[in-house]
């Protein structure tokens, strides 16, 4: 494991920056860590900052440590590996490869290249911040913070509970707040406002929610689109309840083989986005399970049991007269 | 399970009963008692047959019998009367809690099986608790 | 057009009769009679036939519910109430000595029907027993490979009535198989 440590960075970016390193896992080819000045393995300078940079100079420090220059433009300053604001994950990486590789020699320099299309590979990767679920669902041991204006919530992602400070909005319109305005950071203790706090809550609704909303219409990383994806046993009502279209979901994922996102589509027209924002949801709560299809060649060549109904078509319209009815 | 049971004295005077059913007419072969929500209570039969399943079938159709009754805004529902091609079978309300049912073959007329019961259930009604 | 008929059974005092006169829109048919033995203790009367109730859909069409009397000697009577029927809810009552070997009594009694159509199963008088889990009760649903709803009710409030149907009517058309 490797660390690094910030000097002179912006509220900002040091949040950016804690929130990169934790996403990129396994991208780089040793793991690096955020840690405070100190001690690390490398640091990263803004040198725009030139108070910071002047006192991080003046304080003879250390030498091992391999700096890494941060700056809006190049500057004159004897540093071999340089970051142009602002942060972009493929230089990140790239920087921190390059430090990997010089340090235990060459033969392994080669995987340590960042891969040509790393960033076609993982889109959110291209600079911009992924969406929210794909950010909690690689979130395992440390706390993320959300904060609208008025509003925080913090997600105790190993101990499966959460928190909330002036809860104005339900949670679910809360994660409704536009991405650019709902700030969210990767921190190691629950911070301002969280110390000591005991209303904490199951985490299983935020989690549902963030699935449903802030999954930018994008599948999780971990789950593959091809796969056959079924759920373990049905969300609690609440969380789905008010939408037919999340019934009828829990519903074709509750088939005995589960269902493709073909056959899906083919059984409903539940919106794609909608589509996946529900299995995203499923998967950051627990309860769904997936079967790759080319795993399984009965899965291929035996077509999901015939699709069941002869009473399905002729029920149709009964089925929706009836939930026309029942409306929650 | 705790059931309503009968108490020895009673359990013979009911079997008093069922004797004299079944000498008024030889088309009684069982006559039941049993309970409102379906418990066997106490049965003579002349012939096999499930006593358990009878007690909770004729509960059952009693208590439809009184809801149709009240469904057709007709009053109290006396009989409920299994009409079959080889039999009859006349269910009660005994008391509050109590059913009783003869069934017979079709060797009696129904205005027979009727007062045979009607006799019956008065006596029991008197002496049952 | 095709009668609609949903069957709701399950443990004796589960809330069957309950759950029918929450959602009917006439005042439901009712078959109760005193209770003679142990469930005396819970109540004083008990379905010995069968209760109904009634929905209206917008065409005018009905949809007809039915109640199951809880006790297995009334097995009759389900065999009867199940004919012709389009799913099955299952009411357990969670504060009963042994809810899970309840629920298996009615799924393998209701087995063929299930079979043909699909379940829902509802867990009742949750505010007098927190066990079993939610996941003991999917458990025990493991081996029909489906995965059928299993939800914590309050069959006194009529959305969760509603929500029960809603999902068995989401089972039944999108879950067969
Ligand atoms: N405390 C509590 N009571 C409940 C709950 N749900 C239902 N009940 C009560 O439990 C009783 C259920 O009775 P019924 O509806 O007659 O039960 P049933 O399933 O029809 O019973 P049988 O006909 O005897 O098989 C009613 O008195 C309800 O008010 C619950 O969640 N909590
Ligand atoms: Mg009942």
């Amino acid at each position: 494991m490797r660390t690094i440590s910030s000097v002179g960075l912006s509220q900002k970016d040091e949040n950016v920056l804690k929130a990169l390193l934790d996403l990129l896992g396994a991208r780089t080819r040793e793991a690096w860590h955020y840690a405070p000045a100190g001690t690390t393995d490398a640091v990263i300078l803004d040198t725009d900052n030139r108070d910071a940079l002047a006192q991080w100079l003046a304080h003879g420090h250390d030498r091992t440590l391999t700096p890494i220059a941060y700056a809006s433009a190049p500057i004159d300053l004897p540093v071999e590996h340089r970051l142009t604001k602002p942060f972009r994950a493929a230089d990140l990486i790239a920087v921190l490869n390059t430090i990997s590789s010089r340090d235990t020699g060459p033969e392994s320099a080669e995987t340590a290249e960042p891969r040509e299309d790393a960033e076609a590979d993982i889109p959110f990767l291209s600079g911009a911040i992924p969406p929210l679920a794909q950010q909690v669902a690689e979130c395992r041991t440390r706390y993320l913070r959300l904060s609208s204006a008025r509003q925080t919530v913090l997600l105790d992602c190993a101990n499966k509970r959460f928190a909330m400070k002036h809860p104005e909005l339900p949670l679910r319109e809360f994660l409704r707040t536009a991405p650019d305005q709902l700030d969210v950071v990767a921190c190691d203790q629950p911070g301002a406002g969280f110390e000591g706090i005991d209303s904490w809550q199951s985490d299983t609704p935020l989690r549902w929610w963030i699935g449903v909303e802030c999954s930018s219409a994008r599948l999780l990383r971990s789950l593959d689109s091809s796969s056959r994806f079924k759920i373990l046993r049905w969300p609690e009502p609440g969380l789905i309840k008010h939408s037919q279209h999340y019934l009828s979901l829990s519903a074709l994922l509750s088939r005995k083989s589960g269902v493709t996102l073909a056959e899906i589509a083919s059984a409903s027209s539940i919106a794609a986005d909608v589509v996946t924002g529900f299995i995203n949801a499923a998967s950051l709560t627990g309860i769904l399970t997936t079967r790759t299809v080319k795993n399984e060649p009965g899965a291929v060549l035996a077509p999901p049991a015939a699709d069941p109904a002869p009473a399905a078509p002729v029920n149709k319209g009964l089925f929706a007269r009836i939930r026309a009815r029942l409306t929650l | 399970m705790s059931q309503l049971k009968i108490s020895e004295n009673g359990e013979r005077f009911c079997q008093d009963v069922f004797d004299t059913m079944m000498q008024q007419s030889d088309a009684v072969y069982g006559v039941l008692i049993s309970t409102v929500d379906g418990h066997d209570v106490t049965r003579k039969f002349k012939r096999d047959m499930p006593s358990a399943k009878l007690a909770a079938m004729f509960s059952s159709v009693l208590a439809l019998g009184e809801t149709i009754a009240r469904e057709a805004d007709q009053a109290l529902c006396r009989y409920v009367i299994v009409e079959n091609s080889d039999g009859y079978i006349l269910t009660l309300k005994l008391k509050e809690k109590l059913v009783l049912s003869v069934i017979a073959t079709t060797d009696a007329n129904l205005g027979i099986l009727h007062s045979i019961c009607r006799s019956a259930a008065d006596k029991l009604s008197k002496n049952l608790r | 057009m095709s009668e609609i008929k949903l069957i709701i059974t399950g443990t004796p005092g589960a809330g069957k009769t309950t759950a029918i006169a929450a959602i009917s829109e006439t005042p439901p048919v009712r078959t109760d009679t005193a209770t003679t033995d142990d469930l005396a203790e819970v109540k004083d009367v008990t379905t010995v036939a069968m209760d109904f109730g009634e929905l209206t859909l917008d065409d005018g069409q009905k949809v007809f519910l039915y109640g199951t009397p809880g006790q297995q000697r009334f097995e009759f009577m389900w065999k009867i109430l199940v004919q012709g029927g389009l799913g099955l809810i299952i009411l357990v009552d969670c504060s009963r000595p042994d809810p899970l070997a309840d629920l298996d009594m009615y799924l393998e009694n209701f087995a063929d029907f299930i079979h043909q159509t699909g379940v829902v199963v509802g867990v009742t008088r949750r505010d007098q027993s927190a066990t079993p889990s939610l996941d003991e009760f999917y458990e025990r649903l493991e081996a029909w490979g489906r995965v059928f709803p299993v939800f914590e009710v309050d069959v006194r409030q009529k959305d969760d009535v509603s929500l029960m149907i809603s999902a068995l009517i989401s089972t039944l058309e999108f879950a067969t198989a």
